[in-house]
């Protein structure tokens, strides 16, 4: 279990078989497993796996799949099925996401459960197919208009992308917003062995908002349009105190080797795996560094970098983007010490001695006698 | 003793309406909850308005109402009536809506054939925003943005 907090706080019950699956086809199985009945998508490399198995699947759980005509109808036929009170989910890349922004800040406005996939392309334009974190700022920093915000989760194995997935759904429940799952197409087309776990329901808010049919109820009205100022402004207290309140509770991270570490690589989904074996091979050579892997995006998980206090002498972020999240972490230290940045883009990925490479390169001092 | 023979329909709610004179919406809005009453379906029906003069129809149809972004109603409608299929699911749209930016929506709600009512209601202009052309916009009619140019001439 990673440290940080949740409030889906969950007893594990039994573990079942295990199975060996593609993270698209695992994501999809876990939302099913997680009870999403509606998928509404637009096909594109290299998420489509998830809408192909959706709509293979779904018909035989009572659930309904649509191919929308654009993502851009795809994520609004998710905000009308979110307000009908039912678990969705929608799945693309990049591009995609980009259609999507504009009913996205609908649904963060009006609060509404949905479940989004981001399986990343290397943009910006239409982007190659190769693994990229070049969506970070979309993912995390809004997106679409308006102040809102997703939480964002980056997963870094397929295991992880089964239970994120159905963490999403709880997560959307509790707090009613969307949540997105980010990933790339390493994590998407990769094959790992997953079991899918069988863990007790956590306690959830009814949705006693839902647009169902007024009977033996007030109606029920979804919609965040007001042309009072004042009405403007108290949705906007309303949402800004939810934000706050689940920046306190929801911030996960994993750390290793860090108890003792002079230096720390943050770095999250794939580029997590590889800064992995270049701390590991570091270690060998005897520099005391560690790694920091955020598994919230947003909220960011600024408490594990406050843990550290000032005992660490200096950050290395991994990205393939031009840098991204360092500008988080420069936040979260408050500029105190320096950071640097290990990147690869446009579908290109870092070996574990790129890394280390560039690890000795900015932080010369790291190596015993260095300079 | 009097006999009620004409009254406001249920499916109305008492709020008085914010449409300019002779729009008619307020009659379209008092047809289409008559209906609503007739059928006997105020408490099984969900309503989505989008952008347009109509974004406010949630306050006047007393129903379930859903708002959504501009043309993407049908698309809303569909994920709602794909969720309760026995439910009445309807949308309100204007012809900037429905006839510009939310086209598609409507033309592959149609193809798909979802089981959704839509009401379209075209004054042929952009209403809302102060008589812009729209795509249904008639020849010889003259209006902003093209003040004194005869369209379709």
């Amino acid at each position: 279990m990673a440290p940080g907090s949740s409030t889906i706080n969950r007893k594990r019950v039994v573990a079942l078989k295990k199975y060996l699956l593609k993270g698209n086809e695992a994501i999809a199985e876990a939302a099913i497993k997680a009870g999403c009945r509606l998928f509404f998508g637009y096909p594109i490399t290299p998420s489509t796996e998830i809408i192909e198995y959706m709509a293979k699947h779904l018909p035989a759980v009572d659930g309904s799949f649509v191919q929308a005509e654009s993502e851009v109808s795809a994520i609004n036929m998710c905000y009308g099925a979110a307000g009908a009170g039912v678990r969705v989910m929608t799945a693309s890349s990049s591009p995609g996401m980009s259609l999507m922004q504009e009913g996205l800040s609908y649904i963060a406005a009006n609060e509404l459960p949905v479940v989004l996939v981001n399986i990343v392309r290397a943009g910006p334009g239409l982007g190659g197919l190769g693994p990229s974190q070049a969506d970070y700022f979309q993912a995390t920093k809004g997106g679409g208009h308006g102040d809102y915000r997703l939480i964002v989760l980056a997963p870094n194995s397929v295991q992880e992308l089964v239970d994120l997935t159905r963490d999403a759904f709880d997560l959307a429940d509790m707090h009613r917003n969307p949540v997105l799952l980010i990933a790339d197409g390493i994590l998407g087309q990769m094959m790992e062995p997953v079991v899918f776990k069988e863990l007790e329901a956590p306690s959830l808010p009814d949705k006693t908002w839902a647009t169902t049919g007024a009977e033996g109820r007030p109606r029920n009205i979804i919609t965040s349009y007001a042309l009072q100022n004042e009405i403007g402004e108290a949705n906007c207290l309303r949402w800004e105190a939810k934000y706050k309140n689940i920046a306190a509770t929801e911030q996960r991270w994993e750390q290793y080797m860090i108890d003792d570490a002079d230096y720390v690589v943050v770095a999250y989904g794939t580029t997590a795996r590889i800064a992995k074996a270049a701390v590991q091979q570091a270690r060998q050579e005897g520099i005391k560094v560690g790694l920091l892997r955020p598994v919230t995006l947003w909220p960011f998980p600024v408490k594990a970098f406050a843990a550290l206090g000032g005992k660490v002498k200096g950050y290395l972020t991994v990205e393939l983007s031009a840098g991204q999240m360092i500008e988080d972490v420069r936040l979260a230290i408050n500029c105190a010490v320096p950071v640097h940045l290990c990147n690869r883009q446009g579908g290109m990925v870092p070996s574990p001695e790129e890394v280390l490479a560039r690890f000795k390169e900015v932080f010369p001092n790291s190596v015993e006698g260095g300079v | 003793m009097a006999k009620i023979i004409f009254k406001k329909p249920e499916a109305l709610t008492d709020k008085q309406n914010h449409y300019c004179p002779g729009c008619t919406h307020g009659v379209i809005h008092r047809l289409v909850a008559e209906v609503i009453d007739d059928m006997g379906i105020r408490d099984n029906t969900v309503g989505v308005c989008p952008v347009g003069c109509s974004v406010f129809a949630y306050d006047y149809f007393n129903v379930d109402m859903f708002q959504a972004s501009h043309g993407r109603a049908p698309a809303v409608a569909t994920g709602i009536k794909r969720c309760l299929p026995d439910r009445m699911v309807f949308t309100y749209q204007g012809d900037g809506d429905l006839a510009s930016i939310g086209s598609a929506e409507i033309v592959h709600a149609a193809a798909r054939g979802e089981k959704i009512s839509t009401i379209f209601v075209n004054n042929a202009i952009y209403g809302m925003t102060g008589g812009q052309m729209a795509p249904t916009t008639l020849p010889v009619r003259r209006q902003p943005p093209a003040p004194g140019v005869e369209i379709g001439n």
